[in-house]
């Protein structure tokens, strides 16, 4: 019995880093946007908090992949491919307000300032505070990750893809849900759903 | 009796089966105990197994006692909203890329080429007034 627990209590010691390294590996990632490190979002609450590491993505596309409830299906797009190579998808939007421009605007700053110094600029509107970014992997041949920072004193919009997510399908869903001026994510998302999947990774409703 | 008869008989009566033969009688049934003993292990460990299956069987059985729909659904109602943000989040991050893209090209013609051009324009008259 003795050798039981014994054999039982280092079989835990093993796997407790093992269940951990998943998280930390993600965070770890160069293509890892610290959003979290950058803006304190147990103080500022965020409008839209959409946090979809790869394991979510992965039992959702199982479920819904070509099926009548699958958007991606509709524009001729099949989920699990588009996923495959997904490790997170983050998306932070933030009202400003005068209690919390000054602590949106510092922590836009660093995130830019972590963004100019290892990520490549694809378009950069510096007039409107808006950047959208691209990491490549190792090999150069492949996306490591794609951000997006907007911050115009009204609204801090913040967002990270890490994996490599291709651009065309990228652009084919923006095209697929109209021409309009502008997309509201957080109306998109309070329409969808109404919910804000918290920054650990779990899911909680608003 | 006759005396031939009653010396065979006291033959026959001193005789004692060959040790051999004794040897491979004792063999035949150890094998035989053995061969039982492991039939009747396996026997015990496929009980054991059934067993085992049964008790879990009823065990889950008493845990989930029917599939609960409201739970299902609950699951497939969060992996839809998943997939719905999943949606949203891309194709938002799409349309600021085309936005951008759009802007970038709307600011190269609208106030990069003019200059440009009438610089164009400027040195063209130059030239001309030149020759």
């Amino acid at each position: 019995m003795n050798t039981i627990r014994r054999i039982s209590l280092i079989a835990l010691v093993i796997a407790c880093p093992i269940f951990g390294q998943a998280q930390q590996s993600l965070k770890s990632d160069p293509a890892y946007l610290a959003i979290d490190a950058a803006i304190d979002l147990s103080t500022i609450k965020p409008e839209v908090n959409v946090n979809l590491p790869k394991f979510l993505l992965k039992n959702a596309a199982s479920e819904f992949n070509g099926g009548p409830e699958d958007p991606f299906g509709k524009v001729g797009i099949n989920i699990n491919e588009l996923i495959q190579d997904i490790k997170l998808i983050r998306i932070v939007v933030i009202e400003g307000n005068k209690d919390n421009s000054a602590q949106i605007a510092k922590g836009t700053a660093r995130l830019r300032a972590q963004l100019e110094k290892s990520w490549m600029p694809i378009v950069n509107v510096p007039e409107d505070n808006v950047g959208i970014y691209a990491m490549s992997d190792k090999s150069g041949e492949e996306m490591a990750g794609l951000a997006l920072l907007i911050n115009d004193g009204d609204e801090a919009i913040i967002g990270n893809i890490v994996g490599n997510i291709p651009l065309g399908k990228v652009l084919k869903i923006a095209a697929s849900m109209g021409s309009g001026n502008g997309i509201d994510i957080e109306a998109i998302v309070a329409q969808f759903a109404g919910a804000n999947i918290d920054a650990d990774g779990g899911h909680s409703e608003n | 009796m006759d005396e031939r008869l009653k010396r065979y008989i006291a033959e026959k009566r001193n005789e004692r089966c060959p040790h051999r033969v004794l040897e491979q009688v004792n063999e035949t049934i150890q094998s035989d105990a053995r061969r039982s003993s492991q039939r009747s292990f396996v026997q015990w460990i496929a009980s054991s197994i059934a067993l085992g299956a049964l008790a879990l069987s009823v065990h889950s059985l008493w845990n989930n006692p029917l599939p609960n729909p409201a739970a299902t659904d609950m699951a497939s109602d969060k992996n839809k909203q998943i997939i719905q943000e999943t949606y949203a989040s891309i194709a938002y991050i799409g349309h600021t890329l085309l936005q951008v893209g759009q802007r970038s090209g709307k600011i190269i013609a609208e106030e990069t080429l003019p200059p440009l051009q009438s610089g164009f324009t400027h040195t063209k008259e130059a030239i001309k007034k030149d020759l």
